[in-house]
């Protein structure tokens, strides 16, 4: 009994390690899968630098992981920094893949030669975010498990019953995602990326904006995690929380292709409607970081 | 590994202080969770052992996969691009599907298809398509339209330049 339990523990810790670790390489990484520049490079590029970028890239997530890593546990020697610096560089490569086939920049007709190339150079950065995710927006609250430590609902910024806590979340959603969607409407990424959007894969788009969102505020122990889960109101149980911030991230993105005039209203619904949910997964990221730095 | 043999060994060959964060805090912190009562923070779970193992089998098979190419692109041909087209009605207009191929080991840009239609010997309608890039063996389909009856005439379709990366 007692050592299911503890299995069971260890599972739980491995999970939320790579939570935190898929949604630091997600907070770094999606500025630059959304830049087509990095496709066509990592189309044509030569396999030795390839090989060579993605051993600096390992290099350079080692020497993270011996300071920061994406552990809740920090490596205390080498062989264990070692173990955290390939498992954030494989984290790094399953989510860059991952979206690259979400954005069909990776399909099954892709050469082997491209599709490694584009996989390899998405996955720099979501390796540096991976390895980097314990320095993101860190607070030593969260992760001190002390009974005195927990959070408790005295310690909210707002008083009870008003809706100050929805507008303040809804408000730092929208800045944080607006911030995100601005940098990356303007270009012609999601343009191209409508014109292969294919309905399966948009809806798992939206399947991952929305885990994203929830895995970031409420799983990746980030900041003030625990306050948020006791939270209470208007929109601020974590799943109504996160649909909300979801929606409130698309009006983001939909603002900013308005804003940038990338919304053409002589073209079917359905293609404005596409390029405001691929705009949505990074705006939905910026808003949840926007969340925590509130 | 036992916990405490893990210790041992750890302070032995890796002086510990040298990898945990600056703050005191965090690095008394580190310890307690690793030499603490917290038994479920090993280094050594199974799960841990299992996404390591993983992890390790996916970078490898990266670097592996990466070098195959290396070693196949060092005998790469120079770029050869191929178009095949065909022709169809579709109302008053003709349509000229096309399919551009490189079929060499070896990327190529900003590739040029043209298609002219003569008739007699004269160019009545021609027409030119830029596709941005065309990795090794990778195929891009494009159409081109002539009001003119193709069939009355003769079609070119080939590819006129390209550039490489």
């Amino acid at each position: 009994m007692k050592k299911s339990k503890r299995r069971a523990a260890s599972l739980r810790h491995e999970a939320n390690d790579w939570v935190r670790g898929l949604c630091g390489g997600f907070l770094f990484g999606v500025p630059l899968l959304y830049t087509m520049e990095v496709w066509w490079i990592g189309a044509s590029v030569s396999p030795l630098r390839l090989l060579l970028t993605f051993l600096a890239t390992l290099g350079v997530v080692y020497l993270l992981s011996r300071t920061e890593g994406f552990r809740k546990v920090q490596a205390t020697h080498e062989r264990e920094a070692l173990g955290d610096t390939v498992e954030a560089v494989a984290i790094g490569l399953l989510s860059a893949a991952l979206m690259l086939v979400v954005l069909q920049q990776v399909t099954l007709s892709s050469r082997l030669s491209a599709a490694v190339g584009k996989i390899v150079l998405e996955s720099v950065p979501f390796s540096l975010g991976v390895a980097l995710s314990n320095q993101f927006l860190s607070d030593a609250e969260d992760t001190d498990d002390s009974e005195a430590a927990k959070p408790t609902l005295s310690k909210r910024f707002f008083p009870d019953n008003n809706l100050n806590e929805t507008i303040a979340d809804g408000g730092a959603t929208l800045v944080g995602a607006l911030v995100v969607a601005f940098s990356i409407a303007p270009t012609d990424e999601v343009t191209v990326l409508v014109a292969t959007a294919q309905s399966p894969w948009i809806i798992v788009m939206v399947m991952i904006s929305l885990l994203l969102s929830y895995g970031i505020v409420f799983q990746a122990n980030f900041t003030r995690q625990g306050q948020r889960r006791l939270q209470q109101g208007l929109f601020q149980s974590p799943l109504s929380e996160t649909l909300f911030s979801y929606l409130v991230s698309l009006l983001a993105a939909a603002l900013m292709l308005l804003f940038f005039e990338k919304i053409d209203f002589s073209r079917s619904w359905e293609l404005t409607f596409y390029q405001i949910l691929i705009l949505g997964l990074p705006a939905t990221i910026g808003g949840a970081a926007g969340r925590l730095a509130l | 590994m036992s916990e405490s043999k893990f210790s041992e060994q750890s302070s032995e060959n890796f002086p510990a202080r040298s990898f945990v964060k600056s703050s005191a805090k965090s690095s008394a912190k580190s310890f307690e969770k690793k030499n603490g009562s917290d038994d479920s923070v090993s280094a050594k779970s199974p799960a841990e052992r299992v996404s390591f193992w993983l992890s390790s089998a996916l970078v490898v098979s990266i670097i592996a996969t990466v070098i195959y190419l290396w070693v196949r692109d060092r005998n790469q041909q120079p770029p050869f691009l191929e178009v095949t087209s065909s022709v169809e009605r579709r109302g008053s207009e003709y349509y000229v599907p096309f399919k551009v191929t490189n079929s060499s080991g070896q990327t190529v840009a900003s590739v040029q298809v043209v298609a002219e239609l003569r008739i007699n010997g004269v160019v009545v309608e021609e027409g030119e398509q830029q596709i941005d890039f065309l990795s090794s063996q990778e195929e891009k389909e494009g159409a081109f339209i002539f009001t003119q009856p193709v069939p009355a005439g003769d079609l070119i379709v080939r590819p006129a330049s390209y550039q490489l990366p």
